[in-house]
């Protein structure tokens, strides 16, 4: 799967938990924080996009995400 | 201390809001369908759109749109009835417990334990009801949720009064959302022989009644302060809330007489000239609350309290809200409340649409709405568990 259709993915669900986001401020190097994503709704973002690609990113590699781009990097590398 | 109610708001399949309530009301709509009940066709931002300006609604999907069914609908009603609230205002939530929402996570956790949202910590909880309403109303002072089973919504304005009287607080929006059920407890209520098989009605009060029909609706109403109080609906003129001390389904009558004559006080039970009764259509229910209200308000046969011919009967007119809205279970008391202010305010009775042959003792609401002056009401709920619970309100 390509860092775009994983982009797309995670970008659905951010808009499915927010869904007053300007979708033009979903980019790769803003955090969900950024966004206005509360602890609770960057879990249910995370939780949501592994749920549909059908793939689980260790807590440890999480540790390194800190924007969206990096996020995309993790899920990509554990798909 | 006077406690007065100053705002109240619905939203049930018939009407979104007081105005359409007091309409449906009047006209004897009927939500009440078939067995499976009155259930509400809710969509939040639908709801938000026909009723808020933009920038509320923008707030309340904000705050509420992956909440519960009770939470959303709860946010709704309180965005209605919210009006002035000061630093002293405080929120009782009567139920609130998402049972759909619980037993479907739950389903969808067993077959697939990955997908479960973190945000269900929240959502399971009746207190999320608690939450998304005083985030959206601003309302800081104190606020809990309060079960009483089917009797929740009238115990949670009768706590609301207590604090109020007691000094506590000088404005109580008490909120109760739509009781949801999830298909185990539905069926449960069904093998207990209190809700309707298919095929049958709600009857309340009419031989041939065979039991509940589920209802889903929201109420909310602002109690305040006599003081603080700008435009009163209705005065709380009493109370009452007593216990059986019994576990079970069977209602007791002299816990019902208790409570209502608790709510009474000392006043004449013929100063009451309208009750909104429990009436859930259940058999052994309403047999046993129409035996307690004739031990409360007289059944007519005792001497002197017959109306000769051409005379008023002064036996309170007896009326159930269930065969139009359904059974609201915790939400109950706190509708059929607004039902009995509306039909307060305006000394009319709505229609007991279902009514063939009335039940003896109790003088009933007839098939059609009638002028009858109402300065004083009231509204009874009865639960499981042998909770009773009684309020009275007076023309403010």
């Amino acid at each position: 799967m390509t860092e775009q259709e994983i982009f797309a993915v995670l970008r659905r669900h951010l808009l499915d938990v927010l869904p007053d986001l300007d979708e033009g401020r979903i980019r790769l190097d803003r955090s969900m924080k950024d966004l206005g994503a509360n602890s609770i709704d960057r879990m249910d973002v995370v939780i949501g996009v592994q749920d549909e690609l059908g793939v689980t990113v260790p807590a440890a590699a999480m540790k390194d995400v800190h924007d969206l781009r990096s996020l995309v990097v993790a899920l990509q590398a554990h798909s | 201390m006077t406690v007065v109610i100053t705002s109240a708001a619905v939203l049930c399949p018939i009407a979104e809001d007081l105005d359409g309530f007091r309409t449906a009301l009047f006209e004897g709509r009927s939500a009440v369908e078939d067995a499976d009940g009155a259930r509400l066709a809710f969509d939040l931002g639908d709801w938000a759109s026909r009723h808020l300006d933009e920038v509320t609604a923008r707030r309340l999907k904000q705050v509420a749109h992956r909440a519960a069914l009770p939470a959303q609908t709860a946010a709704c009603v309180a965005l209605k009835a919210a009006r002035g609230l000061g630093e002293r205002a405080g929120l009782i939530v009567a139920g609130g417990q998402p049972l759909g929402h619980q037993a479907d996570t739950v389903l969808r956790h067993r077959d697939k334990p990955g997908a479960l949202r973190a945000s269900y910590a929240l959502t399971h909880l009746d207190v999320d009801v608690v939450g998304v309403v005083s985030e959206l109303t601003g309302i800081r002072g104190e606020g809990w949720a309060l079960g009483g089973g089917s009797a929740s919504g009238t115990l949670a304005v009768v706590q609301a009064a207590r604090m109020i009287t007691a000094g506590w607080l000088d404005q109580v929006l008490v909120v109760a959302p739509v009781a949801e059920l999830s298909a185990a407890e539905f069926e449960a209520f069904r093998r207990t022989g209190a809700m309707v098989s298919p095929g049958q009605t709600c009857r309340p009060f009419d031989v041939e009644r065979s039991g509940f029909v589920y209802g889903q609706a929201a109420a909310a109403v602002l109690l305040e302060r006599e003081s603080v109080a700008r435009t009163p609906l209705a005065e709380i003129a009493g109370h009452g809330h007593c216990l059986d001390a019994r576990r079970g389904t069977e209602p007791d009558s002299e816990g019902q007489v208790r409570a209502m004559r608790a709510a009474l006080g000392s006043l004449d039970p013929a100063e009451v000239d309208y009750v909104n009764a429990h009436g859930t259509g259940s058999v052994l229910g309403d047999e046993t609350e129409a035996r307690s209200i004739s031990r409360v308000f007289g059944s007519g046969d005792e001497p002197g309290t017959r109306p000769a011919s051409g005379t008023s009967d002064s036996r309170p007119l007896v009326n159930s809200t269930k065969p139009l809205v359904g059974h609201c279970l915790s939400a109950a008391g706190l509708v059929e409340l607004v039902a009995t202010v509306v039909q307060l305010g305006a000394n009319t009775v709505h229609p007991n649409v279902t009514l063939g042959t009335p039940i003896d003792g109790i003088r009933l609401a007839g098939r059609t709405a009638e002028p009858h002056p109402i300065r004083t009401a009231l509204s009874n709920s009865f639960a499981f568990g042998g909770i009773n619970a009684s309020v009275l309100v007076r023309a403010a």
